[in-house]
């Protein structure tokens, strides 16, 4: 049984770059295609890769070695000792840990329930599920504004209930970490729903049948059966999405600007790099953080892939 | 234009509020990487006020030098100390102002006479105090001031001379909520019992409208005459126009005739411009020509004084009492306090991320309370730009406002 071609999710956080790139896996070519036309699409990749993931990296990493006194880690000791440094790092951290287990949880247990209905109405509900995370960052940043303001909100009874009556009392800086873990989760979980669909559709049917022939029912099928041979997929989303949560700009900067700076322009490490080149004209500690941010994102990847066994074939 | 025909100037408007969107800041950052483009502006209109400093010092240094273009007549013809803004720490003057936002009591002349007659209008904050005690007993639902907009720092504490924002040497900065200046503001603001009541949390643009018809009196910049009170909108979200007077703002808590300011442009000219006479000479025409200030082209009093009495003359019945508003606007204009800024970062959105979530929750804070962290958040934006933060608060010289 030959394993499917790897795609890249859909669906992915809008405002995120991506962290690691996805290996492909194949086994053989597909009869009747040949060679060359693999080897022509993995050169384009490899091009663009070079020019626009590649390139950049290596010019960050040029900015941040750069100092006025030839190559030294001077910025980035300069911007550690920023007052924002450390807590920028904790509130994506606080984001990251809140958004991560819930989504999580969601997108695996919608996933599994999703893929027990029968097929139109399956697709019906990947559907609905999916049609958030096809606006853009920034549109989906504005619908939550209108969502957070108790006067304008559908959900003002909840707001109410917590004595917010402006939008200033629902943004309060406490909030913030469970505010853009629900707006990244809207966006992005019906992706990866879809996509957990696509990994439990490779879960054998044999596997299932004899299970349900075992005496197992639905909910030990899903937990000790699908759960486990989709285990890869899992660590895959936990993969991308923390690297893209590390590099969380567009929520915070959009609604800063729109409650007038009551989310402070330099919240996330992002933004704190952002507001160091394009406020301060500091462009050297803004490539610094970025670095900080890339080397992160990497040694996480390294650990959940290794934990993970993200490459071992089964 | 007749005066330089061969000039082709071009000029931009830019947005900017003082919450710091930095539009010129980026703007300048990346063409000073890649090289000015010939199609940059030669002269800039910018509402964030803090900006002409900052662009016309280092690492900007974007900035022309108008000492050079414009006579030093009419340099010492703005209004009082406001070209504080424009000026450097090397004593460059690298903007105009184009209007002054400087702070009024305003006041609904209707209803002030109906609830305190003939009583003079109050001078002093302890006054404003005790006419909303007099109107919270009296008359519940009217107001006398406002707290929960993002911008009240430039009353509360830049109007009462609180050094949160005191420029005190090149890159140097002053931030002491320790001053009797803060202390005292806070505490009477706080003890007053009508914070949250006649002192309203509302926004001025609140998205549900702000009760203007409900105002008996209100510390404001002169521009909030038309744009939050006589706005045009019925009842109970605007007044009809004839209805407020601006009077000169209040003394500060500790006696000095100074207020604070809340807008107001500047004219920004570019040290790139290829023509800088003649871009120096249409940003002089623009901020003091009496053919653009005036009131049917301009929505504010002009800095430049020599053209502030045409200005006020012009009012009409827009206003209650036009000769008393006009001559608080002027006295105001002159009494703006130069002792807050311009830094290189915004005062309003540290205060919006501090005391606006504070006071506008339920149940409230205070301001006593909150202007702690309010300082700390500005002393982490004075670090963050490289400055030294001078202050007799132990909290803010503390790392991380571990003293707090």
């Amino acid at each position: 049984m030959t394993d499917p071609l790897v795609t890249v999710a859909p669906g992915e956080h809008a405002s995120a770059r991506r962290g690691r790139r996805p290996r492909w896996r194949r086994d053989r070519p597909p009869a009747g295609t040949s060679r060359s036309a693999g080897y022509f699409f993995v050169a384009l990749y490899v091009a663009m890769l070079a020019c626009l993931g590649v390139a950049p990296t290596v010019y960050a990493i040029s900015l941040a070695l750069r100092t006025p006194d030839g190559l030294s880690f001077a910025n980035f000791v300069n911007s550690y000792h920023l007052p924002q440094f450390i807590p920028a790092f904790k509130h994506v951290l606080l984001f990251e840990a809140i958004w991560l287990v819930s989504q999580s949880v969601l997108v695996v247990g919608l996933a599994l329930t999703v893929h027990n209905l029968a097929r139109r109405v399956s697709a019906t509900f990947r559907f609905i599920f999916y049609l958030p995370g096809a606006m853009a960052g920034a549109a989906s940043v504005v619908i939550w504004l209108f969502m957070f303001t108790p006067t304008t909100s559908p959900f003002a009874f909840i707001l109410h209930a917590l004595h917010y009556t402006l939008l200033a009392n629902t943004v309060t800086p406490n909030n913030l970490p469970v505010l853009f873990a629900i707006m990244a989760f809207w966006t992005g979980a019906g992706g990866w729903i879809v996509v957990m669909h696509g990994a439990l559709n490779n879960v054998p049917t044999e596997l299932i049948e004899a299970a349900e022939i075992d005496g197992s029912n639905v909910l030990q099928t899903a937990l000790r059966i699908k759960l486990p041979l989709i285990r890869k997929w899992i660590v895959y989303m936990l993969v991308l999405s923390f690297a893209a949560g590390t590099q969380l700009f567009v929520e915070p900067q959009i609604l800063g600007i729109a409650t007038g700076g009551e989310v402070p322009p330099q919240w996330s490490p992002n933004q704190l790099a952002y507001y160091l080149a394009f406020q301060l004209d500091r462009f050297n500690e803004a490539a610094a953080i970025s670095v900080d941010l890339l080397v992160f994102g990497l040694l996480v990847a390294v650990v959940i892939v290794w934990r993970g066994k993200l490459f071992e074939v089964q | 234009m007749k005066a330089n025909p061969h000039a082709n100037i071009k000029w931009v408007i830019y947005n900017g509020n003082e919450n710091g969107t930095g539009v010129l800041q980026s703007k300048f950052a990346l063409w000073n990487r890649i090289g000015w483009p010939s199609d940059a502006p030669d002269v800039m209109f910018d509402s964030q006020n803090y900006d002409a400093v900052q662009l016309g010092t280092a690492p900007y240094n974007d900035l022309l030098n108008l000492k050079n273009y414009v006579p030093a007549s009419v340099l010492k013809n703005y209004a009082g100390d406001s070209m504080s803004a424009c000026t450097t720490p090397s004593g460059e003057i690298v903007c105009l102002r184009n209007d002054t936002a400087a702070d009024v009591l305003w006041v609904n002349q209707g209803l002030y006479t109906q609830f305190f007659g003939k009583a003079p209008v109050p001078t002093t904050w302890g006054g404003i105090v005790a006419d909303g005690l007099t109107i919270k007993k009296s008359h519940p639902g009217y107001i006398v001031g406002d707290i929960g907009d993002e911008f009240d720092d430039d009353f509360i504490y830049w109007g009462n001379g609180c050094p949160l924002d005191r420029v005190v040497g090149p890159n140097t900065v002053e931030i002491d909520p320790t001053n009797p200046a803060c202390t005292k503001i806070d505490s009477l603001l706080d003890n007053s019992g009508l914070e949250g009541n006649a002192i309203t949390t509302t926004y001025v643009f609140a998205a549900g409208g702000f009760p203007a018809a409900k105002v008996v009196m209100m510390v404001g910049p002169l521009w909030y005459g038309t744009a939050v009170f006589e706005n045009g909108e019925k009842a109970p979200h605007g007044v009809p126009d004839g209805t407020m007077a601006a009077y000169p703002p209040p003394l500060s808590v500790l006696g000095q005739p100074i207020t604070g300011a809340l807008g107001g442009g500047l004219w920004l000219v570019s040290s790139h411009s290829s023509q800088p006479a003649a871009a120096a000479a249409f940003a002089e025409y623009m901020s003091t020509s009496p053919n653009i200030q005036n009131v049917h082209v301009d929505a504010g009093l002009p800095d430049y004084a020599p053209d502030q009495a045409s200005y006020v003359a012009a009012f009409g019945s827009v206003f209650a009492e036009p000769a008393t508003t006009g001559k608080a606007w002027e006295t105001a204009a002159s009494e703006v306090w130069d002792g807050w800024g311009p830094t290189p970062w915004s005062t309003d959105a540290a205060w919006a991320s501090t005391v606006v979530p504070g006071v506008t929750s339920t149940p409230p804070s205070t301001l006593g309370k909150e202007i702690n962290s309010f300082a700390l958040a500005l002393a982490n934006d004075a670090r963050l730009a490289g400055w030294t933060v001078q202050s007799s608060s132990k909290c803010i010289n503390s790392f991380g406002g571990s003293g707090c």
